[in-house]
């Protein structure tokens, strides 16, 4: 208990670092929790909604309309009519799409020339979906003037047009319209507090008890080997379990109940458990390998920022190409995010989903048994030179 | 008035020995100093190894990340007929199938597949199609979340349903137009005319390797740092050593300060044709407007590790403060979240000009994506002027200390 009690007092005092990287992982969780609000996810199917500016430099009746049309479709924003601000704001994704209405459009439009004008990030689907709604806007009021219509008759009929929607049914797949709920989110961003915080408390406390005047005086006391590292174990798996516990009882509070309310809370907690392991075992060869607390920070960034960009935590799998997917399959962030995905996407889990959830739990498992081995082989090697 | 002369000249000698002798101990204790500081493993990593690591995982996510996840493809959408069908509306799709129209374009805007009602929602809950358009009289399409690739299923449909009701509209009020309006639909045209905004780019990506060459600037502050202490007698052996030594203590504070700075300098020229060169990041190709950028940002970083050493403060407590602050000013720059710093600069523009990583950041944006000479002069100035107030600090700090006891 003399040594349990002492491997929870050096924790102790590193308590803040701990926190730090807890702290850090709930502000990132916020932070994106928050720009989803708007998203809401409602009971049926609503087409999304860009960012669209619109640069009247006509003043007629046809600019009024294409506002009037993409402020019921999109959300309007104003910008100045300036090259350097209207490029900043395009790069800083403000606005998805700028619409330039010339001087002189509407003779253009009769004549059937191009009309408009268009800024936006080329060859995107945001681009794609704005320039189709406005260009099939434009041939409708092109159609209605070539038919003899006025622009202001060819512009209302037009705008009318637009009003009609077609039936479209939204088949709730995960029970949330489509939209994975918050707490996947969290859970998601939660192999960075694991990694960072679990390395962190595991190898500094490793580190104190690597020092040669303090593995002589427990050599030379009368608790055994064994009962010592029965302890390590125990506080390690102690301070593990209270990193769990916070993160859970936190998405808990946050979520009303978060992962408790879906049907999948087994796969969460089982899939949040592997990932503990993993980052304990880490942790243990983080304080095996390194050679001081500088090397260490150095070594914990290299395994958490490593893992985590690597393994679809920071970002999602599907913006990692090909090529660095098939080199993350051998990480175990990796098979964590793509369990975490399938239990956002799916509401039932089928023989084949099922198959991947239990490949993924597995082979954290096999790679936390890996490092944990190879943290022992070093550890041997270092107590037999001493 | 002769031996006046020669010893006025004696005495000039002393002072230009005196002078050059200082000059040989600067760069004597400059080359030591850099052969300390590359020997440094642990400041070496957070300055050079840290940043080239973490550009590299930049350049695995966020550098395809446009290509990936932006990019306009053929969105895979299936279709049952479902009855007799309704030949209109197949048509109006098999015109828009990207294996149809190959021929003539890259891609299509859909990837048609013809499927059965008991297929076509297996292909929906894998997620083998985007959607599923029921080809019937009144068509209708049926999705599975609401995001752009289906909300650009539902534009097609609209645009669909729509044309059918402007026909039957021409139909009723001008029958004798309606050939005339047939002929028009057919030749759909392109109305809209696409425009540059004038920039490089428009891949936001870049805001990431920008606040991270401003982070590694900072991080200049772990060389800095350390000289401050190998120069205060109270916080080292080698500085209590040093202290003395019968050498002005200027030539000391100046071989440490240029000695980390080279350094740094040269740490964040290897970054630059790291993330250029290797990683093929377009950062700029300006070579003379990326290296006074380079320079005054490794000044800023050695400058400001300086004067958090010369604080009054527990050795942790100065990391903390080196760490958290260059996290800190990092982060506002878009480190993290790369709409930062427009963010602050809506909301609090003040900030960004104090903030020598968003200046950093935000030269490097006038490099590499829109050119603005006299914002990026701004920049390199105000940067300037913190190196100035940080050196000039740390300097008033660090000269003539005396100590009694250490």
């Amino acid at each position: 208990m003399t040594v349990f009690k002492g491997y929870l007092l050096i924790i102790k005092r590193n308590l803040h670092t701990i926190l730090m990287y807890i702290f850090i992982f709930m502000g990132i969780t916020l932070a994106i929790q928050k720009s989803f609000t708007d998203s809401g996810a409602g009971d049926g199917f609503s087409s999304a909604k860009l960012k669209v500016a619109v640069m009247d430099r006509d003043g007629g009746s046809l600019a009024d309309t294409l506002k009037r049309m993409l402020e019921r479709k999109h959300h309007l924003v104003e910008i100045q009519d300036d090259a350097q601000i209207i490029q900043e704001e395009l790069y800083y994704r403000n606005v998805d799409y700028i619409l330039v209405v010339p001087e002189g459009a509407e003779e253009l439009l009769r004549q059937g020339e191009m009309a408009v004008q268009s800024i936006s990030v080329p060859n995107t689907l945001n681009c794609y979906y704005a320039r189709s709604q406005i260009n099939v806007f434009l041939n409708q009021i092109g159609i209605y003037l070539n038919c003899g219509y006025s622009m202001e008759e060819a512009c209302a009929k037009a705008l009318k047009l637009s009003e009609t929607g077609a039936e479209v049914t939204l088949l709730d797949v995960n029970g949330n319209a489509g939209e994975r709920e918050l707490y996947n989110y969290y859970f998601g961003y939660m192999p960075y507090a694991f990694l960072g915080a679990t390395i962190m408390a595991v190898s500094l406390v490793l580190l104190e008890f690597k020092r040669t005047d303090i593995r002589q005086r427990m050599e030379s006391c009368a608790v055994p080997f064994w009962k010592q590292s029965l302890a390590m174990a125990g506080a390690f798996l102690a301070i593990g379990a209270a990193i769990w516990l916070i993160c859970i009882v936190v998405q808990t509070i946050l979520y009303q109940g978060g992962i408790f309310r879906s049907e999948h809370r087994i796969f969460y907690l089982l899939n949040s458990l592997d990932c503990l392991l993993v980052s304990l075992a880490l942790g243990f060869l983080a304080g095996m390998i390194s050679g001081g607390p500088s090397s260490l920070s150095g070594i914990n960034n290299v395994f958490s920022l490593g893992l985590c960009f690597l393994g679809g935590i920071m970002v999602p799998l599907e913006m990692l190409g090909e090529g660095v997917q098939k080199v993350s399959r051998f990480l175990p962030t990796y098979w964590y995010s793509v369990i975490n995905g399938i239990l956002g996407d799916y509401k039932t889990l089928g023989e084949e989903l099922s198959g991947t959830i239990w490949k993924g739990l597995l082979i954290q498992l096999l790679f936390a048994l890996a490092a944990f081995s190879v943290a022992m082989v070093i550890r041997r090697w270092r107590l037999q030179e001493a | 008035m002769k031996r006046n002369l020669s010893a006025c000249t004696e005495a000039q000698l002393q002072a230009c020995e005196h002078e050059n002798q200082e000059e040989s101990i600067v760069g004597h204790l400059y080359k030591f100093n850099l052969l300390q500081m590359v020997r440094r493993r642990s400041e070496m990593f957070w300055t050079l190894l840290f940043p080239l690591l973490l550009s590299t995982l930049f350049y695995v996510t966020f550098g395809t990340g446009a290509e990936v996840t932006e990019q306009m493809q053929s969105i895979p959408v299936g279709l049952v007929i479902e009855g007799q069908g309704n030949t209109y509306f197949e048509t109006f799709l098999q015109g828009l199938d990207g294996s149809a129209i190959a021929e003539q374009t890259d891609s299509g805007t859909i990837d048609l597949r013809l499927l059965e009602a008991g297929e076509a929602r297996a292909a929906l809950e894998s997620g083998t199609v985007e959607g599923v358009f029921y080809s019937k009289e009144e068509p209708t399409l049926t999705v599975t979340g609401s995001q752009i690739s289906e909300s650009i299923l539902e534009a097609l449909l609209n645009a669909y349903l729509q044309n059918q009701k402007l026909m039957r509209e021409i139909l009723e009020e001008n029958p004798e137009q309606l050939m005339n309006a047939v002929e028009q639909m057919a030749h759909f045209q392109e109305r809209i005319e696409p425009v540059s905004a004038g920039g490089k780019t428009t891949n936001d990506s870049l805001t990431y390797f920008f606040a991270l060459i401003g982070m590694a600037c900072l991080f200049g502050a772990f060389q800095g740092m350390t000289s401050a202490s190998n120069l205060r007698a109270d916080q080292s052996a080698l500085a209590a050593r040093r202290s003395i030594t019968p050498r002005h203590r200027f030539s000391m504070v100046v071989s440490e300060m240029l000695a980390a700075f080279t350094i740094q300098f040269l740490n964040c020229c290897l970054l630059l044709i790291w993330i250029r060169f290797v990683l093929g990041v377009s950062i700029g190709d300006h070579l003379i407007m990326i290296l006074p950028v380079c320079a005054l940002g490794s000044m800023v970083g050695v400058a400001m590790g300086i004067f958090i050493g010369c604080m009054r403060v527990q050795e942790g407590i100065k990391l903390g403060i080196l760490i958290g602050g260059s996290l800190f000013f990092s982060f506002l720059s878009g480190l993290m979240f790369g709409n930062m710093k427009d963010l602050v600069e809506h909301h609090a523009p003040i900030l960004n000009r104090i903030n020598p990583s968003a200046l950093i950041a935000d030269a490097f944006y006038c490099i590499s994506v829109y050119d603005n000479p006299a914002r990026y002069g701004m920049n390199l100035t105000l940067l300037a002027v913190i190196t100035a107030i940080l050196v000039f600090a740390g300097y008033w700090r660090l000269r003539r200390e005396r100590y009694d006891s250490i």
